[in-house]
Order: structure tokens, then sequence, then C-alpha cells
């Protein structure tokens, strides 16, 4: 069983209903490496993010890390789990207390996790704010003052200071100027060489996934429905979302212009139909896909489908015209 | 240079701003967000203005639609629209102009139509204001078959509908729909049209943005901060930085061959399959976008930022030079740097 997580919809009406935000979801992730998650707003990606991270519990299913189960039931367990794996969220005007300067900032994570006596902790701090490309006298600064990108570069601060083996990154450079983003990528990168890190990289920007990720998780309605090594999964993406998700990403490059979108309409939230979830929007569909659900199954080493047609496509071939 | 966008530069322009300057008025005096600004819009050409926050691109259109906020205050320069100034034009002759034949797509659907007012209302009222002599009959015609034309199913049933009940993606629609059911538009204002929409739901209204323009023959000026939306859909762009317009060209000259440092740097810093080895470093421009009001620097605005900047570049500003067949550089050294960035895509 994989991790699951269902909200309650509050409305006015008496009906209680439900929404399954993350279903039967599996990832292994292996020390250095970086997972990506893509989906369109809606699909659970941060949601799982969040349960990753302990912030929310799941309903079913369990997670082992370094070879534990996590259980975060005291605040000594807590402790040692947020110690290990961090957060890096996507904006970073909402995500730094404003009444705090970056010192005080950066410090919580290293005194909470009673990781450097007081007298020390000054030149730590300054440490890990010049290990992100931070000047040490931005310390005594608040958030207001600084821009969009250093203080990203403090939020991730916080979340390496405790030297954890995981960060989760929650579209850690789309609210950031074009002009900028790069710079934080690069130092995302920077990171993990030299600390051995591995990230679960939630982004919606293919492009940025196809050069920082190992693997790739497509999710749709709350499911993984493709997974695979990133290389392989950009060059032979199976299911018809992936393939629409990578049509629909708008190239730089004016003599590549795409043809028509591929799928149709909208995701309806929350209402997965009869059968496959994406059916409604497949250009694929057919019988069977109204009939069951695929399951997620291999279609090569490491290659992951869930997709009644999914052994249709293993070489990259043209999807069919759709008008809007 | 295309043929269009050739033909589309000889005939008369739909917009011809020239020398616009806007200022906001602060305690500690002016800042100046948009300075010294050119831009020529032909007839059914779709021209891309690209730039970052605070790089006056949105202040830019608001100047060309007379919504400016109360604390803009226009220093000079001239809009011509059909033959007419609307700097000079009363405010009352610009609003018949606003919504009949200037209209404008906005970023966000959901804060731009009225929650409280079915779409139909909505549709409906454009009419009322701007085609009195259309019946109220046959106003909800024209709404449905406006919304059918911009691909919103069940459209009958929608005009009785809210906006909140409607995705994103339709409620975007529902805009487009709204900028265009008086059936006169030249110019089309679209600001970020599709950031705060999904991807495929992007591609779905960018196609719907290409077909209508040329079915509708408009003139579109496309505000964007995201090159790959602009490299499918405009055919000239113009680049803003720090309030000034650093280049113009046509579309495919731009990607192939930018002049400019800083339009050089963004499309460099884009993780593009191929041309970077998979996490490596990417190039990347130096520093921040500075914010609009921290003092105007002597000479080129860029400069703090410019991997290329030499003496010249902190005592002058460089004009905006024309620099070969409808393009032009804002910068001291475009030429020498032409030819040095032309060798080294010869190797890439």
């Amino acid at each position: 069983m994989g991790l699951r997580k269902r909200y309650r919809l509050r409305g006015v009406g008496t009906a209680v209903r439900h929404i399954t935000a993350v279903d039967d979801v599996s990832i292994q992730m292996s020390v250095g490496e970086t997972v990506a998650v893509v989906g369109e707003s809606g699909c659970g990606k941060s949601t799982l993010a969040k349960l990753i991270t302990q912030l929310e519990t799941p309903d079913a299913g369990e997670m082992v890390f370094d070879r534990r189960p996590v259980r975060v039931r005291t605040r000594r367990e807590r402790l040692a789990f947020s110690r290990n794996v961090q957060m890096v969220f996507q904006d970073p005007y909402g995500s730094l207390t404003p009444h705090f300067r970056v010192g005080t900032l950066v410090a919580e994570p290293l005194r909470i996790h009673r990781l450097e006596t007081r007298p020390r902790l000054v030149s730590r701090v300054a440490e890990v704010l010049e290990s992100v490309g931070l000047d040490a006298e931005i310390a005594k600064r608040f958030p207001h003052e600084l821009s969009g990108g250093q203080r990203q570069r403090v939020s991730i601060a916080r979340a390496s200071a405790t030297r954890p083996q995981l960060i989760v990154c929650d579209e850690p450079v789309s609210a950031l100027d074009v002009s900028v983003r790069s710079q934080i990528v690069n130092l995302l990168l920077d990171l993990q060489r030299d600390l051995g890190l591995s990230y679960l990289f939630i982004s919606h920007d293919l492009a940025l996934v196809d050069h920082i990720a190992d693997v790739v998780c497509v999710m749709y309605l709350g499911r993984i429905v493709e997974q695979a090594p990133a290389r392989e999964f950009f060059a032979a993406p199976r299911h018809p979302y992936s393939r629409a998700l990578i049509a629909s990403s708008p190239v730089p490059d004016p003599r590549r212009r795409s043809p028509a979108p591929a799928v149709l309409g909208a995701v309806e939230l929350g209402v997965a139909p009869a059968g496959c979830r994406f059916r409604k929007r497949c250009p694929l569909a057919v019988a069977i896909c109204a009939e069951n659900d695929p399951p997620l199954h291999a279609v090569a080493a490491g290659h992951l489908v869930a997709c009644h047609r999914g052994n249709e496509f293993g070489v990259p071939t043209a999807f069919p015209e759709q008008s809007v | 240079m295309t043929n269009d966008a050739v033909a589309a530069q000889s005939a008369s322009p739909t917009l011809d701003v020239r020398g616009l300057s806007v200022a906001f008025r602060r305690r500690n005096g002016l800042v100046r967000v948009v300075r010294d600004v050119d831009l020529t819009l032909g007839p059914g050409e779709v021209l891309g203005l690209v730039g970052e926050s605070g790089s006056g691109k949105s202040i830019l259109a608001r100047a060309v639609l007379g919504t400016l906020p109360r604390q803009a205050e226009v220093l000079g320069g001239s809009i011509a629209f059909s033959g007419g100034d609307l700097m000079r034009m009363p405010p009352s002759q610009v609003r018949r102009l606003r919504g009949d034949r200037i209209a404008i797509v906005p970023q966000e659907p959901m804060t731009s139509l009225n929650p409280s007012l079915r779409i139909g209302r909505q549709l409906t009222e454009v009419l009322e204001v701007h085609r009195p002599e259309i019946r109220s009959k046959e106003r909800s015609v024209r709404a449905v078959e406006m919304l059918d034309l911009v691909g919103v199913t069940y459209a009958d049933e929608r005009l009785a509908q809210y906006p909140h009940q409607l995705s994103g993606g339709l409620r975007q629609r529902v805009a487009i729909a709204m900028a265009l059911i008086c059936g006169r538009v030249e110019l089309l204002i679209a600001d970020e049209p599709t950031t705060a929409l999904d991807v495929t739901i992007q591609a779905q209204i960018l196609d719907l943005f290409v077909r209508l323009q040329k079915s509708q023959r408009m003139s579109v000026l496309l505000i964007t901060h995201d090159l790959g939306v602009i490299a499918q859909t405009a055919q000239r762009v113009a680049v803003m930085y720090a309030g000034e317009i650093v280049e113009v060209a046509d579309v495919n000259d731009l990607f192939a061959s930018p002049r400019h440092p800083y339009t050089r740097g963004l499309l460099d810093s884009l993780p593009r399959s191929g041309r970077v080895a998979r996490k490596s470093h990417l190039p990347s421009i130096e520093g921040s976008v500075p914010s609009p009001s921290a003092a105007v620097r002597d000479g080129c605005s860029f400069a703090d930022r410019c991997a290329f900047r030499i003496a010249i570049c902190d005592q002058q500003a460089p004009p905006l030079d024309s620099a070969g067949l409808g393009r032009s550089v804002r910068c001291h050294r475009w030429a020498d740097l032409t030819a040095g960035f032309a060798r080294r895509d010869a190797l890439l």
C-alpha cells in the first residue's frame, strides 16, 4: 500500500464529500538522487510533499527512511526526522517570518536541533550563509530588505543548515524572476554535490526537470501515472498525459512551434471517473479505459506506466491532431 | 525577417508609442518606471513584450489602455492609435475606445471578472455600453456565439453561471470572449494571459489566441516573462529591462542571435536539453533585477549585471541603436559583441 491522503471538503450542503489528494503513491529514492514530481495544479504533488516531510499524516501507507519505518509520534522522534528531511517552499516571500532577522532565521534550525552551542552559533550562521552564496553581513537584515533570489537562498540555508539527507523542494524557482532562476538551480546542484543531498523536486517546468532530475514521476488526480529515469522519460514518454505535458510545454525556440494542443478540456478536481482517471481527456481512449483502472506496471527496467495502451508507445510517435 | 513582419511594418501602424515616460510619485520624489519607450505594432501583428518584475511592461500596457494608477504621472511622449493620440484625448473618448476597439485580457481572470454577476450579464454589459443599437435579445445570442467561438462548451448554460463555478481555463476563455464581443477590436493587450494556468490549458489558450488573432485580424500586444510563450506565439519581440526597451527584433532573429547581453543572458540561462549537460551549471546573469525605486544609475541600466561592461557603460546611457532590418539594440558594444557571439554559436 502506498501513501494515501483524503481531505474532507467543507460545503454548505449536508452530504460529506471527500477528495483523495494522494492515492496509493509509492516512491523510492536513493542517496544523492533527484526525483522530480510533475503534474498540474490539483494533482496532489504538494500534498505528497507534505506527507513525505510529515507535515501531514497519511491515512494509509508507510514510509521507510534510512532503513527504518518513519515515526513522528513524540517530539523527539519528530526532531530526529526533521533534522534529516527538510523542505524549501515556492514562495520566498511567504515562507520567511517577516519580523525575524536573517541571522535568527538561519540560526533557528541549529538551535532547535541543538547542533551548535551559543558562542559558536554566529560563526556557524555565517558559514551556512556563505555556503548558499550570501554575504555573512546579510544576517543583520530583514527578509523584506532582500530580493526574491536572496530570500530563496535564505530558505535554502535554513533547509540545509541541519545537514539533512533529503530536501523536498516545492517549486523552488517558479516564483523567481527568470534571470535569477538559474542561479538558484546552480546552488541546488552545488549543494547536492557537496553534501550528497537527495531532492524530491516538485515542479511544473519540464525543461528544468529534464536538466536536474534522475527520475521523473508524473501525477494525475492523486496517482502516479508514469515513473521513469529522466533520460528515458523525455526520450520516450509512454503515458498519453505525460506526452501531452511535454507537447504543451512552450519551447523557447520559434523554429519549433508545436501544433494544436494534445488533450481536451481540463482536470475536474476530485472527480476521478470510473476506469482510467485520464480517459475523458485522453485522445487515445478505447473501450477498456472506461472499464478498468489501469494499474501502474513496468514496461521497461525502472519504467512504470498506468495506461492500458502504454505498451504501444515504445518509440516517440506523433499524437493524432486535435482541435480544442 | 518574415514577409508578414515586413508587411506589417510598412503599413501604417495600429499602435505607435513614441518617447513614453511614466513615473510614480513617491514621498522622496518621482520614480521613473517607463523611460523613453518607443514601440510600434503593425496591423495584424503579434508583438511580444518580455520583461521581469518591475521592468515596466505592465505600466506601459496600462498607459496604452488609459488605466494608469492614480499615483502615476506621464512625463512625456505620445501613444498614437488609429490616427489619434491617446495621451491627448479626453478620458471619455479613451473610455469609449476601451472594450470596443482596444481590449485587454488580464492575467487573473478571477479578479477581472465580477464575482457577483453571472457570465451572461458580464458579456452583455459590454454590448450595452459599446453597442447600444443591438437589442437585448440579440445580445444574449451574441454572447452565446462568442463563448462558442472561444471554445466554451455548453455556452447557453454557462450564461447563468458565476465565475467561481468555472475552472481557470474557462474563466480565461470568458475573459477573452468579453474582450472580443464588440467585434471591432483592433488592438488586444494580453497581460500575462496564461501565467495563472496549467501548461496543458496554457497551450489551449495560446492556440486560441493565435487562431482568433488571424480570424479577427487584430494586433496583439502579448506581455509575458515566459520566453517559451513568446517563441511559440509572437512575430516580433521587444525586451524591457528597468523601464527601458533594450532590444527589438523579429522573433526568429531574437532567438537565433540575441544582441543585447541581457537578452542573451536570459536565453542562455534557460535549461534546454542538448545545449548543456544534465545536472551541470546553467549560465546565469549575476545579481538581481533592480527595484524600480532604486536610484537610476548613470550609464547603462544593465551595466552592473553585465559580463561585457567597459568604462563607457558606466558613463553614458546607450541609445537604442538600429541594428539591421527591423532590429534595434540599446548597448554600446552590440556591434563588436555580435561578432564574438556568432563565433561562439558556430561552436555549439
